[in-house]
């Protein structure tokens, strides 16, 4: 018996007992040790069903024979059979030799096609499973399709989960269930007077679209699941990147006002605007649920927490308010800052603020109790980022200040900036700090290492300042009031790829999948770019009025759907979100 | 293995009896051997000449590619196995030694899974996957003597399916 693996087969078709057989008849090998070194190994090993399918094949082609090679009425062939079988083994290929010497092109033909199959194997149906699979592990997507139509035996083994689960990224593969997107605002497209969707779908191709999307989860994931999550997470891939956009939908709100803040958690949408008020939407049913009332001033930061339950806005009211993601109603108002709440940063439920008023408070949005007030900035704090304990805030006194939020001490504060800083990074595993500044340096810290050294690169290239970054590993990408976005390499310190196409300060980025960023700018455009080739894949959102004050302030995302927030400073856009839908169903 | 043991020769016999005396350095290549020659305590015994191992599944010819193959390979670091890569890299050597028909390299392939040559089965799996790499499903039918045995309502289904995925 040969050695087997325990192979989990989810695939209930496919059971160990169906293979037996077949196992079976492949270890047999030909024992007889007068065979010749041409036929022996070459002819063994085939198994009936391999023999029977080759019979049919013969009998054709000598159907297509001349009459008189008609064996059964041929007592010349008959003699001659019986002579050749009395002949040995060396003996019977000089005759073969000189026999196909004497043949002509159109017989040798023939033979070739009726030999050929005794050279050929069909590996996947004659191995035991775990040996296909192990060779099916070499193949993409791509070529496990191809494979899955060539026969039933080949439809079974390549459908097995264990080899789709192995294929691309995990991470990246994992995406909520498929979502509805055709009612409320999908009812409509976003595509208007003004507003460009290159790659949209044709309105009359949107209704089959939209039928289509009713069966979420179709035959290939009821027999073979992973095929299915790999599929449609390739499709939604493709989406992004190169097929038609599947649907959209403008959501009007804050009329004649600014959408300066805007968070997505799971199908919540939370934009907030300096009308005062803060708008809770639910993506798929593209409608609003709660419009959130009570500051008396406009809000500029706003988070939503992990839990997704509650949702924190900052205001030029100095005050912090917490909401009900349930029912939309005011929890807690936060009072203790003396100006503008400008930035905020969530760990759990314990909430960072930062002020113009130069201080950072800390508060348990559950309880609506303060917790600490961190003193230390000469200046507003402008942006900041916490991880649970350790807070992290950059502030127009060109400072980045390292925090313990539990005792408020400051524990470092970094220097080297020599303007406003306006954007942070931070990611705790690694004691990493990104700063961005106006001073048009990105600088990147460790404040682990002794005081004074902390800067570990200086990435210099950019001509303004830096609205966004995002970092995954050493790949550090940021985008500019410059209008270029930057890839780079925080080890190296160098900057990998510069990406240009905007024509003006890009607002925000967004990275998502594995190499896609999406960024808004003032020109009124949003593009999606490839940061790993560095190029542009396509435009998103053109607004006409790009160049004349109409421009997207912000930019946020799911895997499946874009959110852009469009306005102008001069009244040339209205204010509204657009949204794109880059879904897809199980196949 | 120690020195010593990479000069001791071992016997193998195929399952048409034909014997093949080896190094037991280059068959040390085999998991499943090196079992036995544990198990049967052939080390202690000291007495090489009158000990051989009966290979009944794997016939002479396949042997001696088997053995050639390992002949090249006895001096191979240890593969250090690359999680992420998805292919293995063929040498030319290696590419050389699998220029045969079909019907001999699915039997390497079933003989070196039953002697356990992990090095082998790499090569010789990721052969036979590069060979369908890249085919229509009608070349690969061709290429491995397959027939077509979808009934004609299978065969639409699978259109939609794959119109679906190559949109």
């Amino acid at each position: 018996m040969w050695p087997r693996n325990d192979v989990h087969m989810d695939d209930g078709s496919m059971t160990p007992e169906d293979q037996e057989p077949v196992t079976d008849n492949d270890m047999e090998y030909n024992d007889n040790g007068e065979e010749s070194s041409y036929s022996n190994g070459s002819s063994s090993s085939y198994n009936a069903d391999k023999l029977s399918s080759s019979r049919p094949l013969q009998h054709k082609l000598d159907l297509s024979a001349s009459p008189s090679r008609n064996n059964d009425l041929n007592p010349r062939v008959e003699h001659l059979i019986a002579l050749f079988k009395d002949l040995s083994s060396a003996e019977q290929m000089d005759a073969f030799t000189r026999l196909l010497q004497e043949s002509n092109m159109t017989n040798i033909r023939q033979l070739r096609a009726i030999i050929e199959p005794h050279f050929q194997r069909d590996f996947l149906s004659c191995l035991p499973v775990e040996l296909g699979m192990k060779i099916l592990h070499n193949l993409t997507g791509y070529d496990l399709l191809k494979v899955a139509q060539v026969s039933k035996n080949w439809k079974l083994i390549s459908e097995i989960d264990k080899i789709w689960k192995s294929l691309g990224v995990e991470e990246f593969k994992h995406h909520p269930d498929p979502t509805d997107r055709v009612t409320g605002a999908w009812q409509g497209t976003a595509i208007a007077a003004g507003v460009t969707i290159p790659d949209h779908i044709q309105p009359c191709d949107l209704n089959v679209h939209r039928f289509l999307k009713l069966q979420k989860f179709g035959d290939i994931f009821e027999r073979a699941a992973d095929k299915s999550r790999y599929l449609r997470a390739d499709k939604i891939e493709k989406n992004w990147n190169a097929n038609p956009i599947m649907g959209s939908a403008v959501l009007r709100g804050h009329e004649d006002h600014v959408i300066t803040c805007m968070q997505i958690h799971d199908d919540v949408l939370v934009t907030g605007s300096d009308d005062n008020t803060l708008k809770v939407w639910c993506i798929d049913k593209g409608e609003v649920m709660y419009t959130l009332v009570g500051h008396t001033g406009g809000v500029w930061t706003s988070q939503i927490s992990q839990c997704g339950r509650y949702i924190v806005s900052g205001s030029t009211d100095r005050t912090v308010k917490v909401w009900s993601t349930v029912d939309g109603s005011l929890l807690h108002t936060l009072q203790g800052h003396t100006s503008t709440v400008r930035c905020m940063a969530m760990a759990g439920s314990i909430l960072v603020t930062g002020s113009r008023d130069t201080t950072l408070r800390v508060w348990d949005v559950e309880s609506g109790r303060h917790l600490a007030t961190l003193h230390g900035h000469h200046a507003a704090v402008r942006c900041v980022q916490f991880d649970g304990t350790t807070v992290v805030s950059g502030g127009y006194d060109f400072t980045v200040k390292i925090w313990n939020a539990h005792t408020g001490r400051c524990i470092r504060t970094l220097t080297g900036h020599n303007n406003r800083v306006y954007s942070l990074l931070f990611e705790s595993e690694r004691s990493i700090v990104c700063s961005g500044s106006l001073d048009t340096s990105i600088r990147v810290w460790d404040f682990t290492r002794p005081e004074g050294q902390e800067c570990v690169a200086l990435l210099q290239g950019h001509t303004s300042l830096t609205s966004g970054m995002q970092l995954r590993g050493n790949i550090l990408v940021s985008c500019n009031a410059d209008s270029h976005v930057r890839v780079w390499d925080i080890h190296e310190g160098t900057c990998v790829h510069m990406l240009s196409g905007h024509r003006s300060a890009i607002t925000s980025l967004q990275w998502f999948g594995r190499n896609m960023v999406a960024t808004s700018s003032d020109d009124g455009t949003v593009k999606l770019w490839d940061i790993e080739r560095g190029a542009l894949i396509r435009d998103l959102v053109t607004l006409d009025s790009g160049g004349n004050g109409g421009c997207i302030w912000r930019l946020c995302s799911t895997s499946t759907m874009l959110a852009c927030a469009v306005g102008s400073r001069n009244n040339t856009e209205e204010t509204k979100v657009i949204l794109l839908d880059f879904d897809a169903v199980y196949p | 293995m120690s020195d010593a043991d990479s000069q001791k020769q071992i016997k193998l016999t195929s399952s048409d009896d034909k014997t093949f005396t080896v190094s037991r350095k280059v068959i040390s290549q085999s998991k499943t051997i090196t079992d036995i020659i544990q198990n049967l305590g052939i080390e202690e015994s000291g007495s090489t000449s009158e000990d051989t191992i009966p290979l009944q599944k794997v016939t002479s010819t396949i042997l001696e590619k088997i053995i050639t193959w390992c002949e090249h390979h006895a001096d191979d670091e240890p593969k250090k196995v690359d999680e992420n890569k998805k292919t293995v890299d063929i040498s030319e050597w290696d590419a050389e030694f699998m220029k045969v028909d079909q019907g001999t390299l699915f039997e390497i392939i079933l003989a070196a899974n039953y002697l356990d040559i992990r090095g082998l089965l790499d090569v010789t799996t990721q052969n036979v996957a590069n060979m369908m790499k890249g085919k229509t499903p009608s070349q690969i039918r061709t290429l491995f003597n397959i027939e077509n045995d979808f009934s004609e309502e299978e065969r639409e289904a699978m259109k939609k399916e794959n119109a679906w995925c190559e949109d």
